[in-house]
């Protein structure tokens, strides 16, 4: 049975007891550093001079198109084709999807989000590794579960985890708008609040399935290391082989579908149906995780 | 042997304590360095290599002192001397050595950012503002875990000291 007041408790013990553990703390760290560091490196080309905003905005959008036909695993064997492919040819949609993001939206945020989207299904097991692991490798755990049941306990610590996440996500968007309204002209900063509040919603709903992939983790693995381990390796591991096993047969490469590799970047499509069908299949990953992780924690010998 | 009871937010802690213990004692030696050698060009007695000359005189040039380069250098010391000395009231969870010592150290490494960003030319910083605003998190991260998260394993230690 699921309580809801059991739920809300078990989350906001965990966002409470996150900041004072080790891995807490590592995370808030780790990801406020990286994500100010990614968007650094955004800016700094622009801001220091060594390239000027039109050539930054042109190669740019040649390397966000490149990005996208690894993505949508259009790349092809024809590799030296590929701007001209983009230009006039089978990816003039992802072309114009690149231009949308660098020309249409405050590139520099764009670009920032990016490489945000890259990166934080890396960091995110940090977060949520000893979620349940911790307690079940203490044996802690035993102490909860005649107070409350294990479904509640589980939902609980998955939603004081994604809180957790999604406020560490709008800090650190919060804190790359005020600085690019700083040091950009003000009139461009007007279309600079609806789009990021657009890329929040794309990294709370980026954020979600990984989320729930380290709960998983976390709930089938009883020592923490390997838990985190697993999140890591499952999410570094499945694009890379997805995409060495296109090389041999291509529709081998729709493993990439496993996670939302596949299609987060959809998150940000000028096409609001695909938009909302990445937010669907985030919301169905997450879903699809978490009830085996249920069913995991629920068989579990604790 | 008991386990310690000590947050590992607390052993978190001490570890990025010690890691910028060692960034900013190593910038630090870098500006002492920097200072005698303005110092030198100065007063026409520096006999390094002719590049770096250049690049001194550019310092000099953008209104960089000698004088300016040891105040930083200072702080830096007193930062790193800071945080390396609250590692260990961290770990021994010391009122006086851990929290307040840390708090020192937080303020002078930020002070120590600060005044780099003030005083130092853009050739020196190398870095765009958000690096900067990056290098700015740890001391008030620092600070507020000390002073909010960790306020009572300080306060209601059984053997805390200070």
């Amino acid at each position: 049975m699921i309580q809801v007041g059991h739920i809300l408790i078990h989350a906001r013990k965990l966002m409470v007891h996150s900041l004072r553990t080790g891995s807490g703390v590592a995370f808030i760290f780790l990801t406020i550093l990286i994500g100010l560091s990614l968007a650094s490196l955004a800016v700094a080309p622009v801001e220091l001079g060594i390239t000027d905003a039109e050539r930054f905005r042109e190669s740019a959008s040649q390397a966000i198109g490149i990005g996208l036909a690894t993505a949508t695993l259009r790349l092809g064997e024809d590799d030296d084709n590929l701007l001209s492919r983009m230009e006039s040819g089978d990816l003039i949609d992802l072309g114009m999807w690149a231009r949308y993001l660098v020309l249409e939206n405050p590139m520099l945020l764009s670009i920032t989000v990016l490489l945000l989207g890259l990166v934080l299904p890396v960091l995110l097991p940090l977060g949520s590794f000893t979620a349940i692991s911790s307690d079940v490798q203490h044996r802690t755990v035993r102490y909860l579960l005649p107070r409350t049941t294990r479904l509640s306990l589980l939902l609980g610590r998955w939603l004081g985890t994604l809180l957790l996440t999604w406020i560490l996500i709008t800090l650190l968007l919060v804190s790359v708008v005020v600085y690019l309204s700083i040091i950009l002209p003000p009139d461009s900063t007007g279309s600079m609040v609806p789009w990021a509040a657009r890329c929040l919603l794309a990294l709370c709903c980026l954020a979600m399935p990984y989320v729930s992939l380290g709960i998983l983790c976390s709930a089938t693995f009883r020592l923490p290391m390997v838990a985190l381990l697993a999140a890591v390796g499952i999410t570094v591991g499945l694009p890379l082989l997805a995409l060495s096993l296109q090389e041999a047969w291509e529709p081998l490469g729709q493993i990439l579908y496993l996670l939302p590799w596949g299609y987060s970047h959809e998150l940000l499509s000028p096409d609001v149906e695909k938009v909302r069908n990445a937010v669907f299949y985030s919301i169905g990953h997450s879903l699809l995780f978490m009830t085996l992780a249920a069913w995991r924690f629920r068989r579990a010998d604790l | 042997m008991a386990a310690s009871d000590r947050p590992g937010g607390l052993t978190a802690l001490s570890v990025l304590n010690g890691f910028f213990a060692l960034t900013v004692g190593g910038t630090t030696i870098q500006r002492f360095m920097t200072s005698y050698d303005l110092m030198e060009v100065v007063e026409g007695e520096f006999q390094g290599r002719r590049r770096y000359r250049g690049y001194l005189q550019s310092l000099l040039d953008e209104g960089v002192t000698p004088w300016d380069m040891q105040i930083l250098a200072l702080i830096g010391l007193v930062a790193t001397l800071l945080l390396s000395v609250s590692i260990w009231g961290l770990l021994k969870r010391s009122n006086l050595v851990g929290r307040w010592l840390g708090t020192l150290g937080g303020i002078a490494l930020a002070a120590f950012y600060l005044l780099s960003i003030n005083w130092l030319p853009d050739t020196i910083l190398r870095g765009s503002g958000l690096s900067i605003a990056r290098q700015l998190f740890y001391p008030f991260f620092l600070i507020f875990m000390l002073h909010v998260i960790f306020r009572r394993d300080f306060l209601f230690h059984p053997g805390r000291s200070g």
